[in-house]
C-alpha cells in the first residue's frame, strides 16, 4: 500500500457512501448487518468455518476458543442488539435519516462521517465488528487498517457483507500497511472525517498526532481489568465454581483482552483462605488448558513470563503455582499492577472488597473491567466505589470475556462521538399581545 | 569457599588456566550450600549437585530475583559494596541488589578483560569518563567498573566529567582540544545517553572533533526509559562525525548489574567494524542461548534469551537468566538482539512497560 493508493481507495468509499449508504435507511442498515451477522452465526456457512481454520493457525489461539469466542461475540451485534444500540444514545434513531421535531421550534438530523479510519488490533478475532457495526450505522464508510497479528477475520466478514449487499459492501475496506509505515497512515487519516484507534500508547499517540482538529478521534488504548472476590464466594459449596470462573476470565484469549482480568482482590475471612483460592484457580486453569491450550509463546513472551514468575519465587511470603501454561501467584502485598498475561494472574488477599477500590486508585488512566463475585445486595456500594476511581465496566465474575452489547467501550459512547448535529430553527411567530410587534 | 575463590582468581589471572566446567560444577555446590534462597529454587525443580553433571544444568536465576530476595553466600558478612540496578521512582528497595563482600574477584575478571578488549597493546590512556566515578554513585556497578578502568590505565589528565551538578561539557570541551593538541590518544568512556546529552551541546556550538590516532570510545548501556532510541551503528555513526573516530574505533561494552564480568564487542581483537557486532567474553564467563522456558539450547542461529554463567558472581549465584535476546556465533559470542521488555505486547492490556512509565511505579 502506497500513501496514493490508500487516497484513491479511501475517495473511492467516500463516493460510493455518498450515493449509497448515506441515502439507506437507518432500519435497512440494521437489516443489512443482522443478515450478515446471521450467516455467520450459520456453523456450516463456508466463510465461517474458513475463519475457524485460519484464525487458530494465525494466532495460535485454541481452536475451540476461536470457535466459541467468536460466535460469542458476533451474535452480540443482530437485530435487537444494535435497535438497543441505537436506541441508548438516540432518543429518535429516524434522527439518521432526515429532520425530526427536536423540541418547540427546532428540527433536528444527526450526519455521521463520511468515511471513517479505523487502525485495527489483532489481539481479539472478530473484535472490528463493533467499529464497523457503529460506522455502518452512523452511514460512514469504513476503512479499516488490519493488524499484523490477525489480517483474517475482517476480508472474510467484507465477503459475506458483500454477498448481501454489494452496495454496502462497497463502501467498506480492510486494508493492510505496516503501522511504521507512517506516511500511510497519514494519508488514510487525511482522507477521513472521523478516526479510531485500538493500541498501545505509542501507537495512540502516533495516529493522534496526525488527526486535525475538529475530527473526531476515538482511542482504545491498553487497559488493565481484574477481579473481587467476596468471601460469600468463597463458601466451601461455592469456592471451585468461583475459581473455575476466574480462571475462565483470565485464560480466554490469553489474557490478551482489555477485559482480561490480571490480578484477583480475595477477601480473608471467607471458608476458603486466599491462599486457598489461588490453589483452586491454579486447577481450574490447568483444567482449562486441556480443552483450550494456550498460544505458544514467543522468546520474549517467554522471558517476559520467567522474569515475572521468577521475582515471586524469591519474593518472601509469596507462593507460585505454576503449570506449563499458566502461572497463579498468591502474594500478600496487595498493590495493584500489570502481569506478564498469558494466563498469568496474581491472588492478593485483602481484609475487605471495600478497601480495593483505593488500591486500584493508582492505576485510574489504566482501569477497565471489575468482575465481582459478591452478593447482590454489595455490588451497589462496590460498584459506587470502583466507577468513582475509573472502573467503567462491572460483570459477573465468569463474564468479563464477554462484554454485552451495547457496550461503552472505556465508558464511552459508541454512536454518538461519530455524529454530527445539525438544527434547523423555526421562524420566531410574532407575539400577538406583544405591542411593540 | 576461600579455595574455590583462590581457584577462580588463578583462572582469572592472565598466565591462569582451568576448566570452566569443573569450577561451575564446585561453585554450584558451594552456593546450593550456602545461598538459601538460590537452594529452594533449585531444590524445586529437582537440581541439586548430586542431579547435576554438566555446568549446562545448573539452575540459571532470573535476574528479577535480584529485586525480591538478598541472593548472597554470605547474609551475616559484611559487605564491600551493594551494587544496584537502575532505578526510576519506585524506591530504592524495588531495585535489584547485587551484595559484593569483597571487590577483589570483580576487580580481578575486570581488569585483564578491559585491557584486552579496549586497549591491547597499551598500558594505558588519557581516559575521559563521561559518568559520575564510584565516589559520587557508591551503589552503581557501571561507576565502580569505570573507577577502576581509570585508576589500572588511565594517563595523567584522565578524569570523570559528571558530578552531582551533572556534565562539564566546557571541561570535556577542553579535554578533547588539549589531547588534539598534545597528539596524545584519549579513550572516551561512558553511556550513550551522556554521549548523546554532550553531542547536543557541541551541536549547538558547531563543535566538532578530530581526535590523535589511536583514540577510542567505549559505550555502554542502551536508551531504556530515555527520550530518544537509537541504534548501535546510527550512534556508531554519530560518534565517528562528531569526534573523528572510525568505526573500528568504537566499542561498545554490554555489562550487567547482576554479573560480575563483562562483555566486549569483538571489535578491536578481530577488526571486525560491521554492525550487528559480536560480544565476547572472557574464559571465566560463558553465554547459553536458550529457551527462556525449557531452558534448552536453541538451535546455532536461531534467537533465543540469554543465560550468562560467570563465575566472578562467587558469592551470589553463578547463572543468570536475563532479559535479552541475542543468537549464538560461531566463535562462541552471541549477538545481542535487544530487551525482552521493548517487545511490542500482542495485546490491548496493559503493557508492563507503558503501565510503569504512567504509573512512575516499580519495575
Amino acid at each position: 500500500m502506497t500513501p496514493v493508493e490508500i487516497q484513491t481507495l479511501a475517495r473511492q468509499l467516500s463516493a460510493n457512501r455518498d450515493r449509497y449508504l448515506a441515502r439507506l435507511p437507518i432500519m435497512a442498515i440494521i437489516d443489512r448487518l443482522d443478515a450478515t451477522v446471521s450467516r455467520w452465526l450459520d456453523p456450516d456457512y463456508p466463510l465461517r468455518r474458513e475463519a475457524e481454520r485460519l484464525l487458530p493457525a494465525v494466532t495460535g489461539y485454541a481452536p475451540d476458543m476461536v470457535r466459541r469466542g467468536m460466535r460469542r461475540f458476533i451474535r452480540q451485534f443482530r437485530r435487537e442488539h444494535l435497535l438497543q444500540l441505537l436506541a441508548d444514545e438516540l432518543p429518535n434513531p429516524l434522527v439518521l435519516d432526515g429532520f425530526f421535531p427536536r423540541s418547540a421550534g427546532y428540527r433536528t438530523a444527526a450526519f455521521g462521517p463520511r468515511l471513517t479510519a479505523a487502525i485495527l488490533a489483532g489481539n481479539v478475532p472478530a473484535l472490528s465488528l463493533q467499529p464497523l457495526a457503529v460506522t455502518l450505522l452512523a452511514k460512514s464508510a469504513f476503512l479499516g487498517k488490519l493488524a499484523a497479528g490477525e489480517p483474517v477475520w475482517g476480508p472474510l466478514f467484507h465477503q459475506t457483507l458483500a454477498e448481501v449487499d454489494p452496495d454496502l459492501a462497497a463502501c467498506v475496506a480492510f486494508a493492510y500497511w505496516p503501522g511504521a509505515d507512517r506516511a500511510v497512515t497519514a494519508a488514510a487519516v487525511r482522507e477521513a472525517q472521523a478516526v479510531i484507534a485500538y493500541g498501545g500508547l505509542e501507537t495512540i499517540e502516533s495516529v493522534r498526532s496526525l488527526v486535525p482538529a475538529g475530527i473526531p478521534f476515538l482511542a482504545y488504548g491498553h487497559r488493565i481489568s481484574f477481579g473481587l472476590i467476596g468471601r460469600e464466594a468463597l463458601r466451601v459449596d461455592r469456592a471451585v465454581a468461583t475459581a473455575d470462573r476466574a480462571a475462565r476470565d483470565a485464560a480466554w484469549w490469553d489474557q490478551q483482552g482489555c477485559v482480561s482480568p490480571q490480578l484477583f482482590y480475595v477477601e480473608a475471612g471467607g471458608a476458603v483462605t486466599p491462599a486457598a483460592f489461588a490453589g483452586l484457580a491454579a486447577a481450574a486453569l490447568e483444567r482449562l488448558e486441556e480443552r483450550y491450550p494456550r498460544a505458544p509463546l514467543s522468546a520474549l513472551e517467554g522471558a517476559a513470563q520467567v522474569q515475572f514468575t521468577g521475582r515471586y519465587e524469591f519474593a518472601p511470603g509469596a507462593v507460585v503455582h505454576g503449570g506449563q501454561s499458566w502461572t497463579v501467584v498468591c502474594d500478600p502485598d496487595p498493590e495493584f499492577g500489570p502481569t506478564c498475561l498469558n494466563r498469568t494472574i496474581r491472588v492478593a488477599p485483602v481484609a475487605d472488597l471495600d478497601r480495593v477500590a483505593a488500591l486500584v486508585t493508582p492505576a485510574r488512566a489504566f482501569l477497565q473491567s471489575a468482575g465481582a463475585a459478591v452478593d447482590r445486595d454489595r455490588l451497589p456500594a462496590l460498584a459506587r466505589s470502583l466507577g468513582a476511581v475509573g472502573v467503567t465496566r462491572i460483570c459477573p465474575l465468569g463474564q468479563m470475556a464477554s462484554p454485552l452489547t451495547p457496550w461503552r467501550h472505556d465508558g464511552r459512547p459508541n454512536l454518538t462521538d461519530l455524529l454530527r448535529w445539525v438544527d434547523i430553527e423555526a421562524p420566531i411567530e410574532p407575539d400577538p399581545y406583544d405591542e411593540e410587534e | 569457599m576461600d579455595a574455590l575463590v583462590e581457584r577462580i582468581l588463578a583462572f582469572m589471572h592472565p598466565a591462569g588456566a582451568g576448566d570452566f566446567g569443573a569450577l561451575a560444577l564446585d561453585l554450584f555446590a558451594a552456593q546450593f550450600e550456602r545461598n538459601m534462597p538460590y537452594r529452594r529454587f533449585c531444590l524445586r525443580r529437582g537440581r541439586t549437585p548430586e542431579t547435576v553433571r554438566d555446568w549446562t544444568g545448573i539452575p540459571p536465576v532470573p535476574i528479577s530475583a535480584f529485586k525480591a530476595e538478598t541472593l548472597t553466600c554470605f547474609p551475616a558478612a559484611g559487605f564491600a559494596a551493594c551494587f544496584m540496578t537502575s532505578g526510576t521512582t519506585g524506591g530504592a528497595e524495588r531495585r535489584g541488589k547485587h551484595w559484593h563482600p569483597r571487590l577483589d574477584v570483580y576487580d580481578a575478571s575486570l581488569v585483564p578483560n578491559f585491557r584486552t578488549s579496549v586497549l591491547p597493546g597499551r598500558p594505558q590512556m588519557r581516559m575521559l569518563v563521561l559518568n559520575p566515578s564510584e565516589a559520587v554513585l557508591p551503589n552503581s556497578s557501571l561507576a565502580h567498573y569505570l573507577t577502576v578502568a581509570v585508576r589500572e590505565f588511565g594517563a595523567p589528565g584522565s578524569g570523570f566529567f559528571i558530578d552531582a551538578n551533572g556534565l562539564q561539557a566546557e571541561r570535556v570541551t577542553a579535554a578533547l582540544r588539549q589531547a588534539e593538541a598534545d597528539d596524545e590518544p584519549v579513550c572516551l568512556l561512558g553511556t550513550p545517553f551522556a554521549f548523546v546529552h554532550f553531542l547536543d551541546w557541541c551541536a549547538e556550538r558547531d563543535l566538532s572533533f578530530c581526535l590523535p590516532a589511536g583514540s577510542r570510545l567505549m559505550d555502554t548501556g542502551g536508551f531504556k526509559g530515555q527520550s530518544r532510541e537509537l541504534l548501535p551503528a546510527d550512534l556508531c555513526a554519530w560518534y565517528g562525525r562528531a569526534f573523528g573516530l572510525s568505526p573500528g574505533q568504537v566499542i561498545n561494552m554490554y555489562g550487567m548489574t547482576e554479573l560480575s564480568t563483562q562483555f566486549y564487542d569483538d571489535v578491536l581483537t578481530t577488526g571486525q567494524a560491521s554492525y550487528p557486532r559480536t560480544k565476547t567474553g572472557p574464559a571465566w564467563i560463558r553465554t547459553r542461548v536458550v529457551d527462556p522456558v525449557t531452558l534448552a539450547e536453541v538451535e546455532p542461529g536461531q534467537t533465543g534469551i540469554l543465560a550468562h554463567y560467570d563465575l566472578g558472581n562467587w558469592a551470589s549465584v553463578l547463572g543468570i537468566l536475563t532479559e535479552d535476546s541475542g543468537s549464538r556465533t560461531a566463535n562462541g559470542g552471541f549477538v545481542l538482539l535487544g530487551r525482552a521488555a521493548g517487545e511490542s505486547a500482542r495485546g490491548c492490556a496493559a503493557a508492563m512497560d507503558e503501565f510503569l512509565q504512567a504509573t512512575g511505579g516499580r519495575s
